[in-house]
């Protein structure tokens, strides 16, 4: 505290200082425009683009496909779950993806892209590795089962798209999954 | 001597008294990187007048006086003493700035707005205290709307003034927030102002990258239904693709020369590996053959190396190699979890994310690995994503020690903590821009 009394008054003294300028009057030392350096200044958002409401502008090479999202989740199709920070199929997931190609062999107009996700829980662009891993794993896994890897694709979206949004355990262990859509074409 | 002047001594010698015993500040960091921390006495001291107004909306003297004495303190080379009540209407004579020697201060600011033709001025001196000779003098001329980057133009030339360099209060710093429910790219003032969003992709936007020379943002952009590059032409509001390979492409970095972007892609393995392409994306060279994932590339500011993750040994840590792929070798040996490195501008730090205790921290390794630390504190908190300054003096991260994930700046030595961003939404992945 005494440090912030010093600060006050050295506050105080200088605003003296300030003062006791103004009251012995104006030095005369006039401002020659003339002389000075003059500068426009110009924010440098005038090179700024404003914020994209529409489909963002293309080079006209360049065909757009506007898509807000993913495809659709297929609900047929029951998300497998990872431990933290691992890609490798657990035991008691195995059960679910053998049921879920079981559906696929039957259903066989259905492309799948099947969804990487991780929990917030490490870093950004690590988690979209990881999360590429675990869709990978998931599609080994669907073609060692007899499902043509030709039916299936993979996407990350690493700790971007959770599904639960506490930060706790009780979201992380939903959070850390592979999910199942149907397969959008790209634009 | 006159009454007068022998005023001016009894009160400057109060001062000499007061302003030196400066509050050292750090006291209460919590945590100091290696003890380099540069203490407040090693600072330029700076005495700033009150800036005065005529003839503008009384707000404006204000806010580009808060402006002008956050950039000075936050550049850190400078303390600041601001002085209460009235600055003088006309610049200050030698013999008043001298009399600012006993305070121990170096330099004096001083100040005044006007208007001219709906324009604001602002007439900016700078002096010598010793001397009291005026070291600079500048008018800064622009709209009332602009009264933050005339004060941030003024620091940025009392910076170059005392030390040489170009100052960083005119950088900008692209991240990404979720403010429209999506992630998209904005982009703010280094200070946290005028924060504008610059996708409208309404899918997910992730990992600006500038190019050196500040006119393309290159990212990882969804809106094609795949994880690929986009790029925008800041100066031209022009956006297009540049990667698209099926699969995921991350992190696209860009060479000092700003002729190769490095990035990470798994379209030519079963894995992320790390490729170079040119600037029209057609040219490419595959630089990493592991059988684990290689990512986050980021270039020495010679061009010649690259540090990037890698979780080849098992669990993430950082790898440096020669831009040709040559000489990988690995870097981070403390810790089962080490991501994000970037490379400072100067070459003598590698700023990255670590895990300590199962949550993230700040630190920092020298290129040769023989030091390094950690520079954020410890707490239930993550921090994550650092981004160099151009001038490779100051860190800007995300961290969600506030609650939501928002952006804290840090100097590179521990110091100086101070949060950016506010909000109830995310704002995360600083990209610092290169000027």
């Amino acid at each position: 505290m005494a440090q912030t009394g010093w600060n006050r008054f050295a506050f105080l003294a200088l605003g003296l200082i300030a003062g006791a300028w103004l009251l012995t009057g104006c030095p005369k030392q006039p401002t020659k425009t003339a002389d000075v350096s003059t500068e426009q200044v110009k924010p440098p958002s005038a090179a700024t683009p404003k914020p994209a409401e529409t489909p963002a502008i293309e080079t006209p090479a360049v065909r757009e496909q506007e898509i807000a999202g993913a495809g659709k989740v297929i609900d047929a199709l029951k998300p497998v779950y990872f431990d933290f920070d691992k890609s490798d199929i657990r035991d008691d997931m195995k059960p679910v993806l053998q049921s879920n190609a079981k559906w696929l062999t039957t259903n066989t107009a259905v492309k799948v892209q099947i969804e990487g996700h991780c929990d917030e829980r490490g870093t950004n662009e690590y988690n979209l590795a990881l999360g590429e891993r675990r869709a990978g794993a998931i599609k080994r896994y669907l073609s060692a089962l007899g499902v043509p890897a030709g039916r299936l694709s993979t996407i990350s979206y690493g700790e971007e798209r959770p599904v639960c949004g506490q930060h706790e355990e009780s979201c992380w262990h939903l959070n850390r999954r592979g999910q199942f859509a149907e397969a959008v074409s790209r634009g | 001597m006159t009454g007068r002047s022998l005023l001016w001594v009894v009160l400057g010698a109060a001062l000499a008294v007061a302003v030196s015993i400066d509050p050292a500040g750090w006291a209460d960091e919590p945590e100091v990187f290696l003890n380099i921390t540069k203490s407040e006495a090693e600072k330029i001291p700076l005495a700033l007048f009150p800036l005065t107004g005529a003839g503008v909306a009384a707000p404006l003297p204000v806010e580009i006086e808060q402006t002008l004495s956050a950039d000075l303190k936050r550049s850190s080379f400078f303390s600041v003493t601001s002085t209460v009540g009235a600055g003088g209407a006309s610049p200050p004579t030698a013999s008043i700035v001298q009399l600012l020697k006993s305070t121990g201060a170096k330099g004096a600011v001083w100040g005044r707005i006007t208007t001219e033709r709906d324009e604001l001025v602002l007439e900016g001196r700078l002096f010598d205290v010793a001397s009291g000779r005026q070291m600079m003098v500048k008018r800064y001329v622009g709209k009332a709307d602009y009264a933050r980057y005339i004060a941030h133009r003024f620091a940025d030339d009392i910076v170059y003034q005392f030390t040489g360099e170009r100052g960083i209060a005119q950088s900008r710093v692209a991240f990404v927030s979720d403010q429209t429910r999506q992630k998209e790219l904005w982009l703010m003032d280094y200070d946290g102002a005028h924060q504008q969003r610059i996708t409208g992709d309404r899918s997910l936007s992730l990992s600006p990258h500038w190019t050196p020379d500040g006119r393309w943002i290159t990212y990882l952009c969804y809106r094609g239904g795949n994880p690929d590059i986009c790029g925008i032409d800041i100066t031209q509001n022009r956006r297009w693709k540049l990667i698209t390979f099926p699969g995921l492409n991350l992190s696209p970095t860009w060479s000092p020369d700003g002729e190769w972007m490095a990035l990470a892609t798994n379209h030519d393995a079963d894995n992320l590996e790390l490729f170079l392409f040119d600037r029209s994306a057609k040219k490419s060279r595959r630089l990493t053959f592991s059988l684990g994932d290689d990512l986050s590339p980021s270039w020495s500011p010679t061009g010649r190396q690259l540090v990037f993750t890698s979780d080849r040994g098992g669990t993430p840590q950082l790898y440096i190699m020669d831009a040709d792929g040559a000489n990988i070798r690995r870097l981070t040996y403390q810790g089962d979890y080490n991501t994000s490195p970037t490379w400072s501008p100067k070459g003598e730090w590698i700023a990255y994310t670590c895990r300590r205790n199962g949550r993230m921290r700040l630190c920092l390794i020298s290129p040769d690995g023989r030091t390094g630390g950690i520079l954020t504190a410890d707490g239930e908190w993550n921090d994550e994503s650092p981004a160099w300054s151009p001038n490779g003096r100051h860190l800007l991260f995300t961290s969600n020690r506030g609650g939501s994930y928002q952006l804290y700046l840090i100097q590179k030595d521990g110091t100086g903590l101070e949060q950016i961003t506010q909000g109830a939404e995310n704002r995360i992945m600083p990209a610092w821009s290169p000027q």
